[in-house]
């Protein structure tokens, strides 16, 4: 079984996050998946919800790694588990990115391409985390021997800049320290969007450059793209004035 | 002929802060009831909240000075008739299972009979001091500051044990901070020993 996984508590995101996901996912896609939520309201949909607890030393977008011990959320042995953020946008059919496949000690995400630094500490993106449930049990177990250190670790190396920022460089990191083979889907699926038109007309440039395509985003996303991550401190998606993105944010 | 003040048998637990809730305190005395084998005449959740942590464990020996006294952390999971676990002097769990680090030992489980209050005025008498220098909780303290005893092999650790079956040498294991592991959403053999789903429960979706 495919178990799509996200998190979800109240602060930068509105409930309808998760539910326009939940119903964006089963648009754009044939295979049959059951969508979990690990959320601090029922006032969203998903096929299970689990609680989110806030009296913990476990912060905000850290819960996600719960989803790499198979001990969590219902998992079989063998079950694909994909792990997403919620501020995303599927703008296509995603049958390739859900059925990408998978081995054992392997995990798949997808390339940072906007990345513009040539030898980035962390090469995955923590919006897209796929693997087979057992196999990246290391991620968890190394995580939860002391969270409030790992948690704050990246920020304090000053290699990432915001408080708790750092977790893909988390599990990079554990995944080269255990032999875990990383493999990155490929880039020109995914775009990156934000509400700022001059960053956005940057990353339009990158994309084109790197993938040699006309455009990232021109009235609409590029036939290539079947996913579209919002993922910044000050990009959302339902403040988004294109239609484009109000056409694809369904709820 | 009735039970003198030496030989009643009280149960001890401690709830304070945000960490654990009354499911908890349910939780423990259901698998006491129901799988340790314990005769007790009392059973005892201290809820003073003075310490904004695990400090608020040494009070105990200030408010239970009679009688036989067993305390348990409430991430512990019961699952079998536990070894006579009755001391005389205070009694802690030694842990066996790891280097000593800046203690050996776990207080999880105590035991003592009697006045040990003594514990708690040592504490008292440099409060300031005591909480900075034992920042990483009262394990330690009582490990410098106190004269104590250690159990036999009574229980053992989830940590490193969690994708195994339950060790049937053992009729206790110490969840040992992974106390999430008693949430729902997470499995595991322990869960056959709950009480019940914890209460912020699993639902589903419209």
């Amino acid at each position: 079984m495919i178990k799509i996984c996200c998190v979800y508590f109240k602060g930068m995101y509105s409930p309808d996050y998760v539910t326009n996901l939940y119903h964006s996912l089963k648009k754009h896609s044939t295979v049959p998946f059951e969508f979990v939520c690990l959320s601090d309201t029922d006032q969203i949909k998903s096929d299970v919800i689990l609680p989110y607890n806030h009296h913990t030393y476990i912060k905000l977008h850290w819960h996600k790694l719960k989803y790499f011990s198979q001990l969590f959320a219902e998992q079989t042995l063998g079950d694909e588990i994909i792990v997403i953020d919620i501020d995303q946008l599927i703008v296509s059919n995603i049958d390739e990115m859900l059925t990408y496949p998978v081995g054992e000690k392997e995990l798949v995400s997808y390339q940072k391409w906007w990345d513009v630094n040539p030898n980035p500490p962390v090469t995955i993106n923590g919006g897209w985390y796929k693997f087979k449930s057992g196999q990246v049990n290391c991620v968890w177990n190394k995580f939860v021997e002391d969270p409030e250190y790992w948690q704050l670790y990246f920020y304090n190396q000053n290699i990432v800049h915001h408080k708790y920022y750092g977790e893909q460089n988390f599990v990079e990191m554990v995944c080269k320290q255990n032999a875990i083979k990383v493999t990155h889907m490929p880039g020109q699926w995914i775009g990156k969007y934000t509400n700022d038109t001059t960053i956005n007309r940057k990353l339009n440039m990158q994309y084109a450059e790197k993938f040699n395509q006309d455009y990232m985003v021109l009235d609409a996303p590029h036939d290539d793209i079947k996913i579209i991550h919002f993922a910044n401190t000050t990009s959302t998606i339902h403040d988004s004035d294109e239609q484009w993105v109000k056409d694809h944010w369904i709820a | 002929m009735g039970k003198g003040p030496l030989d009643s048998m009280r149960i001890i637990c401690v709830n304070t802060g945000k960490k654990y809730n009354q499911w908890h305190t349910d939780n423990l005395k259901h698998m006491i009831d129901t799988y340790s084998g314990i005769k007790y005449d009392e059973f005892v959740c201290m809820d003073t909240d003075l310490y904004d942590g695990v400090f608020n464990k040494l009070i105990i020996f200030d408010q239970f000075r009679d009688g036989q006294n067993i305390f348990f952390d409430l991430d512990v999971v019961i699952y079998d008739k536990l070894p006579d676990l009755t001391a005389k002097d205070l009694t802690l769990v030694h842990c066996w299972w790891r280097d000593a680090w800046h203690t050996p030992l776990n207080s999880s489980i105590m035991s003592w009979t009697g006045d040990c209050s003594h514990i708690y005025q040592k504490f008292l008498q440099q409060e300031d001091y005591y909480l900075l220098k034992y920042n990483k909780g009262i394990d330690e303290f009582i490990y410098k500051e106190i004269e104590y005893k250690t159990f036999d092999r009574v229980c053992y650790t989830i940590q490193e044990n969690e994708y195994d079956p339950k060790d049937p040498k053992y009729s206790m294991c110490l969840l040992n901070q992974r106390q999430f592991l008693m949430e729902p959403g997470w499995q595991g053999w322990w869960k056959n020993y709950f009480i019940s789903d914890m209460a912020l429960t699993t639902s589903k979706g419209d």
